[in-house]
């Protein structure tokens, strides 16, 4: 029975992160950007939410609660609405987390999940995007070369999030050759096993930590192979999922902050929201944040119904990418010369926001 | 919780509108559309029959309950739970037929705009006795009359007078753009007491057909939508009963507020079928250009590896659902009693935009071909247009949602 109303726990969940965006992250967001670092404290505190390990099985040492993409639709809409990079810092374990829950054996589950403390942010990761010029997830470079015992990998990797705290890292390759996402495999390789290179330097999401990683010869045992069989689509279709939850948080933000300035700001004796240029331009905004919203919450609802969510959340990252670029350039432009500083966030967003059409696997639901 | 699962009573009408949309709808659609102003009474006839043997009938404007909830029971068989989602179930049976034919889905037998604005403003007494009528044993439709010559979008400038005498009140006045206003068999007519009073002076009246005075005076040639009759209705010392006053005598504010109540529940209906007709656009192009010519669409591929008319389908797609989700949105709160002005607004000023885009783009796509009478792709770009303006335009759906966004008044936001 179709209702697009949020549980009571749901509520909650969004109400809790909402709090934390605005009364925390918000408060440390310019700083972070200005400085190209995550407060400690922030991420000690974003970590204690418990939002990458609440869905770990009480077998592996965690809470046992149920992995549920519409709650971590709801979840990654809130931090990013806070604050983008902080939001993927404090959610990168759910990288390799998620794909290790639904794909890794009792082992590996064992072995991995419990690097995870409550207490003790661990820098979990996944590298799957590659320095090259038209980057293309269907035909990775890096190589996993069939060898004995083991998988020797061989390639780079790039914007690895917090790769210099990670104790381990889930590194998609291919075994074979030939283009297609189903022959993609995760390999779990521990720190050491992988060289963290330059820091990113990007437009935005200075605040996050991603680095280029290149992989020289690493050695794989069989038993670290995550295999997908197949199943590396749906991973993606749930980190398409979550790029569109993170999109409406950023275009939400920018859209609220510009349209409390558009009340407050006087213009030919009248607040310029007064005008039709302005308050239409918002209408617009406010109609494509809710409409990604939506569709993020669509996917993932697909997701939890194990329906096929890859097309659903593929169209409709594209579909949020480009309305994040609408929201976020006149959220600049209603505040006019002002969005053009950095003395307000408008800016700020208008750049992260630009993230979502060229990243892939950012973070995951 | 979140879930857009359809109930089992939703995916029967689903199926049963698109059928019907496909079998019956879609061969003729191109007749009726050549043929303007032939009524299609076969249709009508064979609609009304058809729905009316299944207990409850989808008429474009059946928001707002009224029959539905009396015939619940027989709906409700194989469904349990106890509140039927009218507007929902609407807005989901509606997309089917527009996608069958825009034009001959408001030729529809049913209660129609003017039942709508009944369920909005009437009081217990008047739905049951309206409703009646629009319900009855023949084909039937209420219409809406608000525009006039002189005003389009802004609805508080109603110039038609209605002067009291004795029991009755006395119409007179021109009214345009009354969707269904030939086939009619009651128009609820907006008019004022005096123009001094302003919008508290606004009030709709129930004025059955045959009432002296009332006449049908011309039908409109129009871009499209052409299976549909638009008609201008002229009321010359119209004497109305006042127990036809919608609302009753007494209550003052429901006039006006009335009329923009009446939009809460059609919007997401209207945005329903410009995402049907996007949708048949879409489905036509897939059908020939996919299916039969073999073209790939691979979705989720790296931009540079797609070709221009994969990320266009994309395009299309994604436009379809944003339209489809906001009016399920707006449709669903209505049902469930949440004030819906704004995302009625949103749903509707959405599938304007996406409706004409996608129609427009279709034909480009399709080729010189898509540009000749011989496919409905010309037809439903035609036919398109109408819903980025009737029922409030783009422009005044945006004025809506801005002002509830800001919360601003009719004066802070002009």
């Amino acid at each position: 029975m179709v209702s697009f109303e949020l549980s009571d726990e749901q509520k909650l969940l969004r109400d809790t992160c909402r709090d934390f965006a605005l009364t925390v992250m918000r408060k440390y967001d310019r700083q972070s950007d200005e400085s190209g670092e995550v407060p400690q404290d922030i991420v000690k505190q974003g970590h204690g939410l418990g939002l990458t390990t609440g869905y770990i099985p009480e077998s592996y040492g965690g809470p046992g609660g149920e992995l549920s993409a519409l709650n971590n639709v709801i979840i990654l809409e809130e931090l990013a609405y806070g604050n983008l990079s902080m939001t993927l810092t404090i959610l990168a374990p759910s990288l390799m987390n998620v794909p290790l829950v639904i794909h890794g054996t009792e082992d590996q589950k064992k072995k991995y999940l419990g690097m995870n403390k409550p207490d003790q942010f661990q820098g979990l990761t996944a590298a799957f995007v590659e320095p090259t010029v038209r980057f293309d997830p269907e035909t990775l470079r890096t190589t996993a070369a069939d060898e004995l015992d083991d998988f020797v990998l061989n390639g780079e990797k790039a914007f690895v999030a917090v790769a210099d705290s990670a104790p381990a890292a889930l590194v998609f390759a291919k075994k074979g050759s030939g283009e297609g996402l189903a022959g993609i495999d995760g390999f779990i390789v521990p720190a050491g096993g992988f060289t963290v290179k330059e820091r990113e330097k990007n437009q935005g999401l200075r605040a996050l930590k991603q680095f280029t990683v290149s992989l020289e010869g690493t050695r794989v045992p069989r038993t670290d192979v995550l295999r997908l069989s197949g199943g590396f689509t749906g991973l993606l279709a749930r980190a398409r999922t979550a790029s569109i939850a993170l999109t409406t948080g950023v275009c939400r933000a920018a859209y609220e902050y510009s349209l409390s300035y558009a009340k407050e700001r006087i213009a030919f004796g009248e607040p310029i929201a007064s005008r039709q240029s302005v308050a239409f331009t918002l209408a617009e905004m406010a109609m494509e944040v809710d409409a990604m919203r939506l569709m993020a919450w669509k996917s993932a609802w697909m997701i939890d119904k194990g329906m096929d969510a890859y097309k659903e959340a593929s169209v409709g990252k594209r579909y949020a990418a480009d309305a994040a670029m609408f929201v976020t350039r006149n959220a600049t432009q209603i505040l006019g010369g002002h969005g053009f500083t950095r003395e307000h966030p408008v800016e700020m967003w208008y750049r992260d926001a630009r993230s979502f059409s060229v990243s892939e696997f950012m973070a995951i639901v | 919780m979140v879930d857009f699962e359809l109930t089992p009573l939703m995916r029967m009408a689903r199926e049963f509108t698109h059928n019907y949309a496909r079998d019956v709808m879609r061969p003729i659609s191109r007749k009726y559309d050549e043929e303007e102003h032939v009524e299609p009474t076969e249709f009508i006839q064979k609609t009304h029959e058809m729905f009316t043997s299944l207990g409850f009938s989808f008429s474009t404007t059946k928001a707002g309950g009224g029959k539905e909830k009396e015939e619940s029971a027989q709906g409700s068989e194989k469904h349990d739970k106890p509140k039927m989602e009218m507007n929902l179930l609407g807005a989901i049976a509606t997309e089917e037929l527009a996608w069958g034919c825009p034009g001959l889905t408001l030729r529809i037998p049913g209660p129609g705009l003017g039942g709508a604005a009944i369920m909005a403003a009437a009081t217990a007494e008047q739905k049951k006795r309206f409703m009646k009528i629009l319900n009855g044993p023949k084909p039937s439709y209420g219409a809406m009359a608000l525009t006039e010559p002189g005003f389009g979008s802004d609805a508080s400038a109603v110039s038609t007078t209605a002067v009291k005498d004795g029991d009755y009140y006395i119409l007179n006045g021109t009214k345009i753009f009354v969707t269904g206003g030939e086939m009619a068999d009651l128009y609820v007519v907006w008019a004022t007491l005096g123009k001094d009073m302003g919008r508290s002076g606004i009030k709709a009246f129930v004025v059955e057909k045959g009432t002296p005075g009332i006449k049908m005076t011309r039908l409109e040639h129009k871009l499209g939508i052409r299976a549909s009759d638009t008609a201008e209705v002229v009321l010359e010392d119209c004497r109305v009963h006042k127990d036809n006053l919608l609302g009753g005598e007494k209550k003052e504010e429901k006039g006006f507020k009335g009329a923009m109540q009446t939009f809460d529940a059609t919007r997401p209906i209207v945005a329903a079928m410009a995402t049907g007709i996007a949708r048949a656009s879409y489905d036509y192009l897939y059908e020939d250009l996919v299916v039969k010519d073999g073209l790939e669409i691979n979705y989720g591929r790296a931009l540079y590896k797609r070709g221009y008319l994969e990320t266009v389908f994309e395009d299309m797609e994604t436009k379809i659902n944003a339209a489809r989700l906001l009016t399920w949105k707006a449709a669903w709160m209505l049902d469930h009693g949440l004030p819906n002005l704004k995302e009625a607004s949103m749903a509707k000023a959405k599938a304007g935009t996406v409706v004409d885009e996608v129609t427009q783009k279709a034909i480009e796509l399709y080729g010189p071909e898509g540009y000749s009478r011989r496919h409905l792709l010309e037809k439903w770009m035609r036919d398109a247009k109408v819903y980025d303006v009737f029922e409030g335009t783009g422009q005044i759906q945006r004025l809506v949602i801005a002002r509830a966004i800001l919360d601003y008044t009719r004066k802070e936001l002009k």
